[in-house]
C-alpha cells in the first residue's frame, strides 16, 4: 500500500510502501507541487533507489524555480537508505 | 569430537512474471520468509531493499523480455540469502559493473545508478554466475 496524502498545514505525506511499483504514482504527485515543499515520512514504511531517485528530480525541479524541498519525519529505515544512496548529504533532511 | 549441525530453511523458489506487477506478490514472498525466520528489523529492512533492486534490475535491464525470473529464500545458521535465477538473461555481472558517480553536486546526479550501490553497501556476499543462458545472483546477509 502507498498513498499521498497532504495535511491541513500543506505538508505533503507518504503513506506505506514507495517500491519501484509505486514510483510513478509518487511521481505524479510530486510534479504537481512548487514552491517551497515539505514532505513528511513519519508513515513511510519502506523506500527503494526508485523512490529516491524521485527526490532527486524533485529538488533539482523546485530550486531551478528558487524554490526548495524538505524531508522530515524519516523513519531510521529510510534515513539509512538515503544514506546509502549519499542522499543525506545533499538533500535537506531534518 | 563435537560436529556442528548447520540448520538451512529453504522456502520454496518462486517464479515471477516479469513487471513490475510482481512486486506485490514478490514482497508477500519476502514477508512470509523474513516473518519465519528470526531476523532484527534493521538487518529484515536491508535485506528487503537489496532483494527489491535486484529483482526490479532483472525486470528492467535483463533483455530477457518474457522469460520468469526465480526467486529462492533461505537461512542458513546466521546467513541470510536470496538467489535470483534470471531465466535467458544476457551476461552482466553485477559484481563487477562500474558504479555510477554519488560524489557530484546534487544539481548534476542523475535519477538512476544508486540501486548498485545500495545493494553491494548491504551484501555481506554477492555472486554472479552465468549458467546455461541463465543469470544466477546471489546476495547473502549475515545477521547480526
Amino acid at each position: 500500500m502507498f498513498a499521498v496524502q497532504t495535511d491541513s498545514t500543506g505538508v505533503i505525506k507518504l503513506i506505506g510502501r514507495l517500491d519501484a511499483a509505486q514510483s510513478a504514482n509518487a511521481e505524479k504527485a510530486l510534479a504537481e507541487l512548487q514552491g517551497n515543499v515539505t514532505v513528511s515520512m513519519r508513515e513511510l514504511e519502506y523506500i527503494s533507489s526508485a523512490g529516491l531517485g524521485l527526490f532527486i528530480a524533485t529538488h533539482q525541479r523546485l530550486a531551478k524555480s528558487g524554490g526548495t524541498l524538505t524531508l522530515v519525519d524519516l523513519s531510521d529505515h529510510v534515513r539509512h537508505v538515503f544514506h546509502l544512496a549519499r542522499l543525506d548529504l545533499v538533500l535537506s533532511i531534518k | 569430537m563435537n560436529e556442528r549441525k548447520s540448520s538451512r530453511l529453504v522456502a520454496e523458489e518462486r517464479l515471477f512474471q516479469r513487471n513490475l506487477s510482481s512486486l506485490d506478490p514478490f514482497f508477500e514472498m519476502m514477508d512470509a520468509f523474513i516473518g519465519s525466520v528470526r531476523v532484527d528489523a534493521d538487518t529484515a529492512a536491508d535485506f528487503k531493499v537489496a532483494a527489491e533492486e535486484l529483482f526490479t534490475n532483472a525486470i528492467r535491464h535483463s533483455g530477457a523480455s518474457r522469460t520468469p525470473i526465480g526467486i529462492q529464500l533461505s537461512r542458513e545458521d546466521d546467513w541470510l540469502e536470496f538467489r535470483l535465477t534470471d531465466q535467458g538473461a544476457e551476461p552482466f555481472d553485477i559484481t563487477t559493473a562500474p558504479l555510477s558517480d554519488l560524489s557530484v553536486p546534487i544539481e548534476q546526479r542523475q535519477a538512476g545508478g544508486m540501486g548498485l550501490h545500495i545493494v553491494r553497501a548491504i551484501a555481506d556476499e554477492l555472486s554472479y554466475t552465468h549458467q546455461n543462458g541463465n543469470g544466477i545472483i546471489t546476495l547473502r546477509k549475515k545477521l547480526r
